[in-house]
C-alpha cells in the first residue's frame, strides 16, 4: 500500500492500484463512522464508444439509468442485509462517473462486501426496466419546471455543436423509454468491470483489514482488461447559439453569460494551474468581496448574488456568469462584458485568495463524506490524487496569474434569458 | 468531548471540548417568544448584522476582513423551534495550530462587533443596506413561489400551522414593504436584552476563550435568562382538503397529521422510528408501496417535528394519481398498526437511527445544537439516546399509530401541458 503524506494537513492518504482497480483509503480515529464509495468511469459524458470495431451510440440519460437498476433496493437479500448493519445506501451521477455508496458505522467488511455483490451482481428483467422508465420519468418531471436546470442546461446546449454536455444527465423522457433489458446488460458488461472503477473509503476503519478484504472481494470478480475506446466528437471552436431569449413562468429574469475557450490558448500544459487560476480570476471579480458586484446591486441592475463557474468541456474551458434575478438583462450583460475585458487585478487579492483555498485544502478532512466526494472528483477528472496541492499553490505567482487572465479569449460568447 | 456550563443571571456559556475538527465554531443565539408581527424585522436584522458592522462597514469590508481570517465563516440564521423563534449567529475558523497565527481572539472580537455594534448613525440603519435587505427578502418569497416543491410547503405550512410559529418563517411581502425603520432598531434592542445563549466548540488547550467571551458579556449584556415553553401545547384536528392548481409540469401531495398527547419517550424515541418505518428512507412503507410496487411518484418521504406535534408526509406525483396516492398512503398508514409488518422492520429501524446517531459527532452544528438545546428540552446524551432507542418495542409503535391523525391534506396540481 502507497502512503500519500499531505504534509500541512496533517493527514494520510492510502493508496494501491490492483490489476487497474484504484483503491483509496482514509482512516482515521476522529469520526465513529465510515463512508464507503464505488465508482464506475461510466458517466453521461459517454455518449458513444467503439468496441471490437464496432460503434455504439450511447442513449442520454443512460449511465443514470443504470445507477438505478445497479442499487436496486428492492432485492430482498440486500436490502435485509442493509438492514442488519442500520447502513443508509445511496448512488448518483453526474457527467463523469457514476457512484454508489454505504454511510454506517457498524461491520465495514460486512458493508464492503455488500457494495461489491450488489455493483458487480446485476440482473434485470423486462418488467423491472419498464418500472423504472416511469420512475425516472416522474423524476425528469420534477426538474423540468426548475428554473436553474433550465438555464444551465439550456446555456450548454447553445455553447455546444456536439459535446455530451448538451445531454442532461437524466435523459429525456423520449429517449429513455427506447432503453431496453438487452441494451443495458451491454453497458453494464462493457463499463461496470474493475479495471473501469475505483473504491474510496474515509472514516474509522482499519486500513489493512479492509484492504485485504478488497483483494479477497476482487477474486471473486471477473476483470477483463478495458476493451472499449470512449469516441471523441469534433466541436466546432465556435458556440453554436449567440443568444437566446426563453419565456417562462417566473417571478425574476435570469442571465446567463458564457465564454467557450480552447485550452490551448493558454498555453500551459498544466491544466489544473490553469482551472485554479481562473477559479482565483472569477472570484476576485464576482464573490462577495467584489465592488463590481456591489456595484450592481446598488444600482439595482441585479438583487442577489452573480453565480460563476469554470469547467473543463475535453477542449475547452467554459466561463459561465449568472444572475438568477436580474432586474435589467442589457445592463447586466454589458456591464459583465466591460468589466471582464477592462478590470485591474490587485496582488493583495491575489494573495488574500491563495490564503483562503488553502485554508479550503485544510478544512477538507473535517467531513468524512466531503472528503470522500473531493477524492471522486480528483480520480474522475484527473485518474490521480495529488498531495501536492498546498506546496503547488503556495507558489503561485501574481506575475503568472496576471498572464493567464490575459490569454482568456472572449471571442465566442453566448447568452442566454431567462424572463417572465 | 467535554462539556461545561456556565450559568449567569444574564446569559449562559455552553463549552463543548473537542479536537474532532480542525475549525472552531463559536454561537451566540437569542432566543424568544415568536410574534407574527416581529417576523420579517427579525429576519431582516439577521442579514442587516452579518451584512456589516460599524468597524467593517461595507460588505467587501467585512468580506475581505473574513478572508485575512483564513476564510473564517461568519453566518446568521432565524429559526423557530417549538414555540420558540432563535436568532443565532455564528463565528467558524481553522484552529490556530494549523496556521502559523493566533487567530482565536480576533475572531470573538469580530463576532462581537458584529452583534453588538452594528452600523447604526443617528438611530437608524445604514439605509441603502435596509433597502437592499427587503429586496432580498422579497426576492426569497418570490423564489420560493417558483418551484412546486417550496410553493407546496409554504401553501401547506399556512394551513396546517395557522397561527403559529411555524405558519410563514420567510414573512409576507407587504410587510416588508411598509417596514418602519424605527421599529427596526426597537426589536433590535429588544433582542439584545433577550435569552442569549453561548455556545464554544473546538479543540481549545485551556479556557482562555470562554473567560475572554465571560468577560465582555459581563460588561454589556443586559435582561434576565428565561427558560420558556418550547412544545405546542395540544392542537384542535381539522379536515382540511385543499386543492389548488398552478402552472407547473409536476404535482405535490403534503397531508399533515397531528401528533398531539405523546408522552416525552413517545416524542424522543418511538415517533423517530415510526416516521422512519413509515415513509423515512427507502426500507420504509411509503417508499416501498407507493414508489417502487406501484410507480405512482419519484418521490415520497416523512418529516417530523416533535415540538410542534406534527408528522407530515410529501410526494412529488403526477396529477392522474392523486386519487391512488392518498388511498396507498391510508393504507400504508393503517399497516403501521400490523404486528407482523412492525416487527419485520423495527430492527432494521433502530439500526438506521443509530447510524444516524453516530453522525452526531461528525457534525459541528449538531453538535452546538444539542448544547443549545439541553437548556430547553430534557433531552439525553446520545449515548443514553443510543440505548432508548433499542428500549422501543412494537407496541410503542402500534400505540401511537392511534395517536397520530391525520389533519390536512393539501394537493398542488401541476396545469402546464393541459
Amino acid at each position: 500500500m502507497n502512503k500519500i503524506v499531505f504534509e500541512k494537513e496533517r493527514e494520510e492518504i492510502f493508496f494501491e492500484d490492483i490489476d487497474g482497480f484504484k483503491v483509496i483509503l482514509y482512516p482515521t480515529n476522529k469520526s465513529k463512522n465510515f463512508y464507503i464509495t464505488l465508482t464506475s468511469n461510466f458517466g453521461a459524458k459517454v455518449t458513444s464508444y467503439k468496441k471490437n470495431n464496432k460503434t455504439y451510440n450511447v442513449i442520454p440519460g443512460t449511465a443514470h439509468f443504470l445507477e438505478h437498476k445497479v442499487m436496486n433496493l428492492n432485492d430482498k437479500k440486500i436490502a435485509s442485509v442493509l438492514e442488519k448493519l442500520g447502513t443508509m445506501p445511496n448512488a448518483y451521477t453526474n457527467y463523469y462517473g457514476t457512484t454508489y455508496n454505504l454511510y454506517g458505522s457498524v461491520d465495514i467488511i460486512e458493508n464492503l462486501k455488500l457494495l461489491f455483490e450488489r455493483v458487480f451482481t446485476f440482473s434485470l428483467t423486462d418488467k423491472s426496466v419498464k418500472n423504472e422508465i416511469d420512475i425516472i420519468s416522474e423524476e425528469i418531471d420534477m426538474y423540468i419546471d426548475n428554473p436553474n436546470f433550465i438555464l444551465i442546461n439550456k446555456l450548454n446546449n447553445n455553447l455546444f455543436h456536439n459535446e455530451y454536455i448538451k445531454n442532461k444527465v437524466l435523459g429525456e423522457k423520449d429517449t429513455i423509454k427506447n432503453i431496453t433489458k438487452e441494451y443495458l446488460y451491454e453497458i453494464y458488461d462493457t463499463f461496470y468491470i474493475p479495471s473501469n472503477m475505483f473504491l474510496v473509503v474515509t472514516g474509522n476503519f482499519d486500513k489493512d483489514e479492509v484492504m485485504s478484504a478488497v483483494k479477497e472481494e476482487l477474486k471473486k470478480i471477473k476483470n477483463p482488461k478495458k476493451d472499449y475506446e470512449i469516441m471523441c466528437v469534433k466541436e466546432p471552436k465556435e458556440v453554436l447559439f449567440n443568444y437566446e431569449e426563453y419565456n417562462i413562468d417566473l417571478n425574476e429574469s435570469k442571465v446567463g453569460i458564457a465564454y467557450k475557450i480552447d485550452i490551448k490558448s493558454f498555453k500551459e500544459k498544466n491544466i489544473r494551474k490553469i482551472e485554479d487560476y481562473l477559479y482565483f480570476y472569477l472570484n476576485i471579480l464576482f464573490s462577495s468581496t467584489s465592488e463590481f458586484l456591489e456595484k450592481l446591486k446598488k444600482e439595482g441592475i441585479i438583487t442577489g448574488n452573480i453565480g460563476y463557474s469554470r469547467n473543463r468541456i475535453n477542449d475547452y474551458i467554459v466561463i459561465k456568469i449568472i444572475s438568477n434575478k436580474c432586474n435589467d438583462k442589457n445592463r447586466f450583460i454589458n456591464e459583465v462584458r466591460e468589466y471582464l475585458k477592462n478590470n485591474k487585478l490587485s496582488k493583495e487579492d491575489f494573495n488574500r485568495k491563495k490564503k483562503v483555498f488553502l485554508s479550503s485544502l485544510i478544512l477538507l478532512y473535517d467531513d468524512i463524506e466531503y472528503l470522500n466526494e473531493s477524492l471522486i472528483s480528483e480520480m474522475l477528472e484527473y485518474n490521480e490524487i495529488d498531495n501536492n496541492a498546498y506546496k503547488e499553490i503556495s507558489s503561485y505567482t501574481f506575475e503568472e496569474f496576471v498572464k493567464i487572465t490575459k490569454l482568456i479569449n472572449y471571442d465566442n460568447e453566448s447568452i442566454l434569458v431567462l424572463e417572465k | 468531548m467535554e462539556y461545561k456550563r456556565i450559568i449567569k443571571d444574564n446569559y449562559i456559556i455552553n463549552e463543548v471540548i473537542t479536537d474532532r475538527f480542525k475549525t472552531n465554531l463559536i454561537t451566540l443565539s437569542f432566543t424568544f417568544d415568536y410574534k407574527k408581527e416581529d417576523l420579517c424585522y427579525i429576519n431582516l436584522l439577521s442579514f442587516l448584522l452579518q451584512t456589516t458592522c460599524k468597524k467593517y462597514n461595507t460588505k467587501i469590508e467585512l468580506a475581505k476582513k473574513l478572508e485575512d481570517l483564513y476564510l473564517c465563516n461568519i453566518s446568521s440564521s432565524v429559526k423557530t423551534i417549538g414555540l420558540l423563534k432563535q436568532i443565532s449567529f455564528d463565528i467558524e475558523y481553522i484552529n490556530s495550530k494549523y496556521i502559523d497565527e493566533y487567530i482565536d481572539k480576533k475572531c470573538v472580537d469580530l463576532i462581537f462587533e458584529i452583534i453588538f455594534n452594528p452600523d447604526i448613525k443617528d438611530e437608524l440603519f445604514n439605509e441603502e443596506l435596509v433597502s437592499l435587505g427587503i429586496r432580498n427578502a422579497i426576492s426569497k418569497i418570490n423564489s420560493s413561489l417558483e418551484s412546486p416543491g417550496a410553493f407546496s410547503v409554504k401553501e401547506f405550512n399556512s394551513i396546517f400551522y395557522k397561527g403559529q410559529s411555524l405558519e410563514n418563517t420567510l414573512g409576507n411581502i407587504k410587510d416588508y414593504e411598509k417596514l418602519d425603520s424605527k421599529k427596526l432598531i426597537e426589536v433590535y434592542k429588544k433582542i439584545l436584552k433577550e435569552n442569549l445563549i453561548v455556545t464554544v466548540l473546538g479543540d481549545y488547550n485551556d479556557s482562555e476563550v470562554v473567560t475572554y467571551i465571560d468577560e465582555k458579556l459581563m460588561k454589556i449584556k443586559e435582561g434576565k435568562v428565561k427558560i420558556s415553553e418550547i412544545y405546542y401545547p395540544v392542537r384542535k384536528i381539522n379536515n382540511n382538503e385543499i386543492i389548488k392548481e398552478k402552472n407547473f409540469t409536476g404535482s405535490r401531495l403534503v397531508m399533515g397529521y397531528i401528533t398531539n398527547n405523546l408522552s416525552s419517550f413517545e416524542n424522543h424515541y418511538v415517533l423517530i422510528l415510526y416516521s422512519l418505518i413509515f415513509g423515512g428512507d427507502t426500507n420504509s412503507l411509503l417508499f416501498k408501496i407507493v414508489r417502487e410496487e406501484s410507480g405512482l411518484c419519484y418521490q415520497i418521504g416523512t418529516e417530523i417535528n416533535r415540538f410542534a406535534n406534527s408528522l407530515i408526509v410529501y410526494g412529488g406525483i403526477s396529477k392522474e394519481n392523486y386519487k391512488k396516492c392518498i388511498k396507498l398512503i391510508k393504507e400504508c398508514k393503517n399497516k403501521m398498526s400490523d404486528e407482523n409488518i412492525i416487527s419485520k422492520q423495527l430492527d432494521t429501524a433502530k439500526k438506521t437511527i443509530l447510524t444516524s446517531l453516530n453522525t452526531f459527532y461528525d457534525d459541528m452544528n449538531g453538535i452546538s445544537s444539542y448544547a443549545f438545546l439541553s437548556i430547553f428540552d430534557d433531552i439525553d446524551s446520545i449515548e443514553i439516546r443510543k440505548e432508548k432507542i433499542m428500549d422501543v418495542t412494537v407496541e410503542d409503535i402500534i400505540n401511537i399509530n392511534k395517536k397520530i391523525v391525520l389533519d390536512t391534506t393539501y394537493f398542488l396540481k401541476g396545469v402546464k401541458d393541459e
